[in-house]
Formats: C-alpha cells, sequence, structure tokens
C-alpha cells in the first residue's frame, strides 16, 4: 500500500513530477555523457600512445630508466636473441620491437641539424604503429638504407622523400662514424616535440653506426591489454636483471597525468552537478511538501508515525529519481547512437597539432554509478524538505491551509 | 464493558502561541466521556471544540491538567504509545476530510486499515462494510476529486469506523452534508454506539446534530457551559 500511494502520489501532479524527471534525468544524462567523452579521449589517447611510440610497454635493464648515463650503450641488453625467443614464445605476446636510440647529426650537406635516432627494425613497426601519421612518402619498412624523419626536422633540413641525408653519430667506442639515409617518408604523430626531433633508421644500420650488437630495449606488442601485468611477470621471473615498464609509466608525463587530471576533473564536476540537482529538486519538493502539510497531518493523526511518513515519502522522492535516471541514461544512449554517433571533433588536445575525433565511449560501470547518484540526489532532497515539516506538531500540520 | 469512563478530565489548560500572542484555548476542562455514546460539543467559533478534540484526540500534546484514557495517564504516554492508539483506537474526521487524493475511496477506508496489520481478505470485509454502512460502495472506485464534497465526508466516516475505534472524534461531520444525509449519519454513529460499545465525540454548530447526542456540551471562551443529557 506504501509504495502504491508513493507511486499515485507521482502521478497527482504531472508538472511536479515532469519537473523532477527532467532535472534528474538532465543530471545522470549529463554526467553518463561527459564520463563516456572522457573515457572516449582516453582510450584515443592511450591508443595513440601505443601504436604512435611505446607499444604496450618495454623490457630493459633493470634501473636504466630511472638513471642518466654518459655511456648508455654500457648498460643496454646484450644476448638480446634470448629474450626475443622468449618474448616470442609467450602466448600473450604477438610482436617485439628491438630498438636503440641515440643522439645524433643530420645533414643534407647545407644544413645540419642535432636530432635523436630510433633505429627500429622496420618491417615489424610498420604495421603496429599505424598511428604515426606518415604525410609524405611511405613509412620505413624494408628499405636497407631509409630514414623516416620527423615533420620539424625534415622542414629544418628542407628535405623531402627520395633525398639523401648523412646521419653522423659516435661509436660505442668514441669514433666518429656516418651512415648515407635515403629518405623514405616523413611523420608527424601531433606532438611537436616529438617531430621536431625524432628520426628512424633501420636497427641494422643504426648498430652499424654505433659499432655494437646491443639493445637498449625491447618493446612488445601484446593481444591486449590487460595481458601486460602477466607478461611483466614472466619476464621478471626468468630474467631477474631487466625491467618491465607499462607504456602508462614511459608517457606518465602526458599519458598518466592526464588520465588522474581528467579523473580528478570529473569527480569536481560530478560535485557540481549533484549539488544543482539536488538543489532542483529540493526546491519542487520543498514546494510540493508545503502543500501537503494537511495530509501529512492527517496521516499522523492516524498513527502513522514520523518515520512512517517519511518513508511513504522518501519512497515517492526514490521513485522519481529512479524515473529520472532510466531517462536520463536512455536519452544519453540514443544520442550516441544516433547525433554522437561519428564521436565530437576537438581541437588539438596540449602538445599536440592535430584535431582528433573523440566517441563517446558509455561505461556500464558508470550507469548503474549515475544512475543510484540520480536515484540518490532524489531522496537526500526529498528528506531535507522534510525534515523540517515532519518535525511540526499533528495539530500545526492539520491547521495548514 | 467497566463503568470506568473513556476518558476522565480534570482541569484541562490549553495555551496556542499566535506570534507573540498566548491564546488560552481551554481554560479549566474538567468531564467524563462514557466508552459508549454520542457526546457533542458546540459553541461559538474560537469557544475551544476542535482544540479539545484535538486533545482528545492525542493530536495535541498535554500542557496542564490532567487526562486518563481508559484509566491511564495520557501524560505517561511516549511518542509511540500515542502513534499505536492514534492508530488502533481513535478515528477521526476532520473538518477538511482529508483523503488521500491518488487513492480510490476504497483505498482510502482501507489505507490505514493495512498499515494496522489486517489481512487483505479482512480489510476487503471491513472497507465493504465501512461503504455500504455510508451508502458508497458504488463510488468505491472514485477517487476524491471524482466526488462531491458529501461523499468525501462520508468516505472519512466510512474510514473512521472501518478502524473499529474505541472512539470516533469528528469535527463538524455533517458540515458538508444536506439535512437527510446529516441525519443518515448520525442515526449511523447511533448505531455504531449500540452495536459496538463505542463512543462518538463531535463538535458541530448544526442543531439537528446535537437532537442525535447522548450528552450535549455547550462551551465558551474555552469552557464547559452546559451540560444536557439526553432523555
Amino acid at each position: 500500500m506504501l509504495f502504491k500511494a508513493a507511486y499515485r502520489n507521482l502521478l497527482r501532479n504531472v508538472r511536479r513530477t515532469v519537473a523532477v524527471t527532467v532535472t534528474v534525468a538532465a543530471g545522470v544524462g549529463g554526467l553518463f555523457c561527459f564520463d563516456g567523452f572522457n573515457v572516449g579521449i582516453m582510450n584515443q589517447y592511450r591508443d595513440n600512445t601505443i601504436h604512435a611510440r611505446y607499444a604496450y610497454g618495454q623490457v630493459n635493464t633493470g634501473g636504466y630508466l630511472e638513471q642518466v648515463f654518459e655511456k648508455p650503450w654500457e648498460h643496454w641488453m646484450t644476448d638480446s636473441d634470448e629474450l626475443e625467443s622468449f618474448l616470442l614464445g609467450l602466448p600473450e605476446v604477438e610482436q617485439i620491437f628491438p630498438r636503440v636510440s641515440f643522439s645524433a647529426l643530420l645533414t643534407n650537406g647545407r644544413v645540419t641539424v642535432s636530432g635523436m635516432g630510433q633505429g627500429v627494425v622496420g618491417e615489424e613497426e610498420a604495421d603496429f604503429f599505424h598511428t604515426l601519421n606518415v604525410v609524405e612518402g611511405a613509412t620505413l619498412s624494408d628499405q636497407v638504407d631509409g630514414i623516416l624523419l620527423g615533420k620539424g626536422l625534415a622542414r629544418a633540413l628542407d628535405v623531402k622523400p627520395g633525398d639523401t641525408v648523412t646521419v653522423l653519430g659516435n661509436t660505442v667506442y668514441g669514433s666518429i662514424n656516418g651512415l648515407d639515409t635515403v629518405v623514405t617518408g616523413i611523420f608527424h604523430t601531433g606532438s611537436k616535440e616529438f617531430d621536431d626531433y625524432i628520426f628512424r633508421v633501420q636497427l641494422s644500420q643504426a648498430k652499424e653506426l654505433l659499432d655494437t650488437d646491443r639493445v637498449e630495449h625491447i618493446a612488445l606488442g601484446l593481444a591486449s591489454l590487460d595481458s601486460w601485468n602477466g607478461v611483466a611477470q614472466k619476464v621478471a621471473e626468468r630474467f631477474p636483471q631487466l625491467e618491465s615498464t607499462p607504456f602508462a609509466k614511459l608517457d606518465e608525463v602526458y599519458y598518466q597525468h592526464s588520465v588522474d587530471w581528467l579523473d580528478a576533473q570529473f569527480f569536481y564536476i560530478e560535485l557540481i552537478i549533484l549539488t544543482i540537482v539536488l538543489l532542483g529538486i529540493f526546491n519542487t519538493t520543498s514546494t510540493a511538501i508545503l502543500e501537503r502539510r494537511q495530509e501529512i497531518g492527517n496521516l499522523r493523526a492516524n498513527g502513522e508515525s514520523r518515520w512512517d511518513v517519511m518513508k511513504l515519502l522518501m519512497a515517492e522522492g526514490a521513485l522519481l529519481g529512479a524515473l529520472g535516471a532510466v531517462v536520463g541514461l536512455a536519452t544519453t544512449f540514443i544520442l550516441n547512437a544516433t547525433v554522437l554517433h561519428d564521436g565530437l571533433l576537438m581541437p588539438p588536445a596540449p602538445g599536440l597539432t592535430r584535431q582528433f575525433q573523440v566517441m563517446i565511449e558509455l561505461q556500464s560501470y558508470t550507469a548503474f554509478r549515475t544512475f543510484f547518484m540520480g536515484m540518490g540526489a532524489s531522496l537526500i532532497a526529498t528528506v531535507l524538505a522534510l525534515l523540517r515539516v515532519v518535525r511540526q506538531p499533528i495539530g500545526e500540520l492539520l491547521r495548514a491551509t | 464493558m467497566s463503568n470506568q469512563p473513556l476518558y476522565h478530565i480534570q482541569d484541562l489548560h490549553f495555551r496556542y502561541s499566535l506570534g507573540v500572542k498566548q491564546v488560552h484555548a481551554l481554560r479549566g476542562v474538567t468531564l467524563d466521556i462514557p466508552q459508549e455514546g454520542v457526546v457533542c460539543f458546540s459553541g461559538p467559533s474560537g469557544s475551544g471544540k476542535t482544540t479539545l478534540l484535538s486533545v482528545l484526540g492525542l493530536i495535541e500534546p498535554m500542557q496542564e491538567g490532567s487526562m486518563q484514557l481508559l484509566g491511564e495517564d495520557v501524560t505517561l504516554f511516549d511518542e509511540v504509545k500515542r502513534n499505536r492508539i492514534r492508530r488502533h483506537e481513535i478515528g477521526f474526521v476532520f473538518q477538511q476530510f482529508c483523503l488521500m487524493p491518488p487513492l480510490t475511496a476504497e483505498e482510502n477506508v482501507g489505507y490505514f486499515l493495512a498499515r494496522q496489520g489486517i489481512d487483505k481478505k479482512a480489510r476487503y470485509e471491513r472497507v465493504r462494510e465501512a461503504l455500504e454502512l455510508v451508502g458508497l460502495w458504488d463510488h468505491r472506485h472514485k477517487k476524491p476529486f471524482e466526488m462531491s464534497g458529501g461523499q468525501q465526508q462520508r468516505v472519512a466516516v466510512a474510514r473512521a469506523m472501518a478502524k473499529r475505534p474505541k472512539v470516533i472524534i469528528a469535527d463538524e461531520p455533517t458540515a458538508s452534508l444536506d439535512q437527510d444525509n446529516g441525519r443518515q449519519l448520525m442515526a449511523l454513529f447511533n448505531k455504531l454506539c449500540q452495536d459496538r460499545h463505542a463512543s462518538v465525540v463531535v463538535a458541530s454548530h448544526d442543531p439537528m446534530v446535537h437532537s442525535f447526542c447522548d450528552e450535549h456540551i455547550e462551551m465558551l471562551d474555552g469552557q464547559l457551559v452546559e451540560v444536557a443529557h439526553a432523555l
């Protein structure tokens, strides 16, 4: 009977019910959509980070990333063949990308600029690192003497695909060495800092330049992100002298900090939206409850305790909250499947130079959370509105007009 | 049934605050109300009738004086006991009906029975009996806004009767009824008192009502000025 009365009361003042429903729906739908937007941004950023630069993570000598060495190549991995065979034997690992990095001078005969070189296995990396945007020419694949230049670097050298660039560097023994390369393509990742400084040559060429057979690190292409911890653990067990670092840690300054920053932002926006929803409902509910003082007085006169009355009105509040939350979630689903189907075009993010399309990736966990938040806000607003009235003496309630 | 009065009231005073002003609504009321019979309070507006009914119904708290309900001192009742007595032993008929708008007549009458814990079948029987007594069984599916003021008042009476209380407290129960329906209602109250050995306490200006009462008490300025017993 309690819930029947609560339910019927919702139909009693349709305008009030609609007002509260819309308030809750707007809050819940907004939060749900905003969270989906954040997830969309972070997932895209994550994929971009993985498929442009870092893969899922890398294996290197223990402590290598934490220190700065005068001669870093002395701390690179020896006997990388054994590690490579081991990694390729793991079911979670789909691809491996052994790499070295080095600083070098690049010259076209007229201009000389410094850059950071990456020695990579072009054929292996070409498919995996697909978000490395090649804006001119082709990516580095099987061209033995090829070089792939960052957009800024290419502009500084004023070269285009097919031009020759000489790479000058030091061998690990200190002598000067050089490589004659042909520009295969020009890339940009969207990160200006990266694009102004980085170039890529074949790993074999880089090793020849540096006169070493060591590998600085091996980046890993996995079947899924969830596999990372398992792979890292297996590597640690077999090669205790090595360490595995996930991409989020490698790109901590951008990726992880962005995730943390957006999470914190979401928390505060959530608080603001919930407060607005709560105040909106409180206003409507307060008026409705004041109008019903005589009815509340009648309930109390007939033996209903304060708590009984509160239960009845709280049931109404909860029902309204649930209704509003369902409407909000459903509306967001529909909008996401229709007008937001292709996502939202966003301006370049900090540190990036190109626009990007963000998909709203709705999360079932957030749907549940925002549903209960909407219901909770409605319930709290009802209780706050009710507290003053339910404390009034019965006689006073019955005399209310 | 013992000869013990339902209410035994001595030197009852009650004051309201109206802003900074104090209104002395009851000034030393002393009386007994029997366990069976219709007692009517009349008097001009502001004479204290409604206040006295509220105190009898445990709606207003005791301020000064004493009141016993079936020998028990009501000042010793805690909130839970007051709620329990109002739920089970007292039926109310308010001047403004105070029906629950979203519920039908049948549901309005049954609501407090459900809250008493009475099962569905027994509840249905009681609701049916009460609505038949007030002549509204055929209107049981109507909501208050679909009924006239008189019909709503009769639903309120049915709701009070269905509880089978020891006392029905009715404030101007015939105010919304025509003379015929008013007479029928008062006759019903008389029958209820006889059949169920219950008491009905009424406040009314209506001289017709007085003729149906076992005891008619005139009030003025918060005091009882005249007590008349039916012959």
